[in-house]
């Protein structure tokens, strides 16, 4: 169209709202997703896709959004629904994939999540992320062999600058290689957010090589609260029913994963002594009972079949 | 981000750049714009935008940032592409906190369209995102007009050789707004809110739209004791840590063109201390921008006009 000078005319025109309904829902739902409102973003972008009246590559962000905010909300057959019409406009995508692959993980699909994640490392092999995904999608199908291959890959294929934190420092726990774990837990259990829980891992890996507790690595921490009575218990303050009394105090929630945590923590620490009869049955326990939210889950799963 | 010290790395293989794509340049007296580059823009989840690059002639997107000053890549691009990052002097970025970048790779043939540039100089920056592998700063836009239609998806790079004031294609009429460019590539604009008149940063990289306190009681009359403003929570960017805040604005202007009720985030002057108000793309998204570096100006609509 031809340029003509601003007329007067034009400036009511000009001032009225930005653009149309279904883009305007579109930008309120992109804006709910990034300050985490999820049940109002997937209102908002419902009303933008209503129309179907969206170029392409912006309903393959509103399904996209959506998808990521019903799986926060849980709603693991829409997210996949939402993911797999985000595909359908841009077949291939690695996020998009990857994404679905995890939450068919979280609803159990082990075998459609497995195969979301080898198209994507077909595609990609240097990709590193697909490979982390996969390898808790093995540990949950119970092929340990192959899950620790996929952690070795991923760490072959990590940045160095990304290669810090306690997630990092199981890996290497995972795989063999001890003193890359040892060296991850000590930098974490001094300068780390999760110090005290880097401090637990540390002090499990220094008995693992032999040597003594870190007493003089152990970061200030709460002796009035959850995990300071592991804590006393690796330090040999307190015996190991102490800590199951501790674990049990508190509300549901916390209890659970207190429990979770003293059978994981005690468990271990009787493997680390070659005390494997003891170990066995906590272990067993952790594995079964941890949610698989928490960092202590995955070692449990790997950890307990090592046990004889 | 603002600069504080820059390498021009790359300029001689910018000049490249520009001159094996600008095929048919010098026929532009008959006003008519030439598009070098016509992309599909992929919307990000946050809102912001990336465009398709080749590196070395691999498929690559890089996230269109008016706000940067030097193209990056990601460390995983330059794990792909067995890259060698060279240790520079550094090149310390300030605007929200302060970000360092002490290495650079080369890039022997980087590609946008059908422009090539050789020997190109990347920064390698920490750019977490599955849907964008590292940045395009004004170190390449500023050499082209930039036609930004988020309501199509579109994203156009266009000669900058045309007729003065023949950037709007697609309507009418549309605001024109002066733009100053400050260390030369960011793009200063007025515009008014709430009836008072500041001047802005147009980031795209941004995806919140930030306003600092300073500002807001130098220029908007706003102070930390209005009853209107409510404390939104505590932010990170960059080593720089503190309190934002929502206020209710009710009104964003570029000349004539309004944005109602825009969400513009203020952080306290401990996050950000100089007096600016920087313009992220959840309001930009919201318009249709044409940047003509090179005549100072940008053309503005409604992001849907037809």
């Amino acid at each position: 169209m031809k340029q003509v000078v601003l007329a007067a005319s034009m400036v009511a025109a000009l001032a009225a709202p930005a653009s149309g309904s279904s883009y305007d829902n579109l930008n309120a739902g992109i804006q709910l997703y990034n300050f985490g409102q999820w049940s109002d973003a997937v209102l908002a972008l419902d009303k933008a896709l209503a129309a179907n009246d969206l170029v392409p590559s912006l309903q393959f962000i509103a399904h996209y959004d959506r998808a990521w905010a019903h799986l926060h909300l849980a709603h693991y057959d829409l997210a996949i629904a939402d993911y797999s019409a985000s595909l359908s406009l841009r077949p291939g995508e690695t996020e998009v994939l990857v994404n679905r692959s995890l939450t068919y993980l979280n609803s159990g699909k082990l075998e459609q999540a497995a195969a979301d994640l080898d198209a994507v490392i077909a595609a990609h092999p240097q990709l590193a992320q697909p490979y982390g995904v996969r390898a808790a999608v093995n540990l949950k199908r119970g092929q340990m062999d192959k899950s620790r291959e996929d952690m070795k890959t991923l760490l072959k294929l990590l940045p160095e600058t990304t290669k810090r934190g306690n997630g990092i420092g199981i890996i290497n726990w995972e795989i063999g290689q001890v003193a890359d774990a040892e060296d991850n837990f000590s930098y974490e259990a001094s300068h780390g957010p999760n110090n005290i829980y880097a401090w637990l891992w540390y002090t499990l890996t220094e008995v693992r090589l032999g040597k003594n507790v870190p007493r003089r690595s152990l970061p200030d921490f709460d002796k009035t609260a959850w995990p300071a009575p592991i804590i006393r218990f690796f330090l040999g303050d307190i015996p190991q029913d102490t800590v199951f009394t501790a674990a049990r105090q508190g509300d549901a929630d916390a209890t659970k994963g207190q429990i979770c945590e003293a059978n994981f923590y005690i468990g271990e620490w009787l493997m680390q002594h070659h005390d494997l009869a003891g170990a066995k049955p906590l272990m067993a326990k952790a594995a079964s009972d941890c949610p698989t939210n928490f960092i202590e889950w995955s070692p449990a799963q790997m950890d307990l079949v090592g046990l004889p | 981000m603002m600069r504080d010290r820059v390498r021009w790395w790359g300029l001689v293989a910018f000049c490249a750049l520009l001159s094996s794509g600008a095929a048919g340049a010098e026929e532009a007296k008959d006003c008519k714009l030439r598009a070098l580059m016509a992309a599909e823009m992929q919307t990000m989840p946050d809102g912001r935008v990336a465009i398709p690059v080749q590196l070395d002639g691999h498929d690559y997107r890089l996230m269109v940032d008016t706000g940067g000053y030097i193209n990056t890549v990601s460390p995983q691009v330059v794990k792909q592409e067995g890259y060698h990052p060279l240790t520079s002097r550094g090149l310390m970025l300030r605007g929200m906190g302060t970000t360092k970048l002490d290495s650079y790779v080369t890039v022997k043939d980087f590609a946008i369209g059908r422009s090539h540039g050789k020997n190109f100089e990347f920064f390698v920056d920490d750019f977490s995102s599955g849907f964008a592998d590292g940045t395009l700063a004004p170190q390449v836009l500023a050499a082209y007009d930039v036609d930004l239609d988020f309501g199509h998806g579109k994203f156009n790079l266009i000669s900058q050789d045309h007729c003065p004031g023949g950037g709007v294609y697609w309507a009418d009429a549309a605001a024109t707004v002066p733009i100053e460019i400050k260390d030369k590539t960011h793009i200063r604009i007025p515009v008014t809110i709430n009836g008072k008149e500041i001047m802005a940063t147009v980031d795209t990289g941004a995806s919140t739209s930030f306003i600092t306190m300073r500002a807001a009681r130098r220029f908007l009359d706003i102070d930390e004791k209005d009853p209107a403003l409510k404390l939104r929570g505590n932010i990170s960017i960059n080593g720089m840590a503190g309190p934002v805040y929502n206020y209710p604005f009710q009104s964003l202007s570029f000349g004539a063109v309004t944005v109602n009720h825009p969400h513009i985030e203020m952080a306290a002057d401990n996050v950000w201390g100089e007096d600016d108000l920087l313009l992220g793309i959840g309001i930009l998204r919201q318009l249709h921008i044409y940047i003509a570096y090179k005549e100072r100006k940008m053309y503005i609509t409604p992001a849907l006009m037809n």
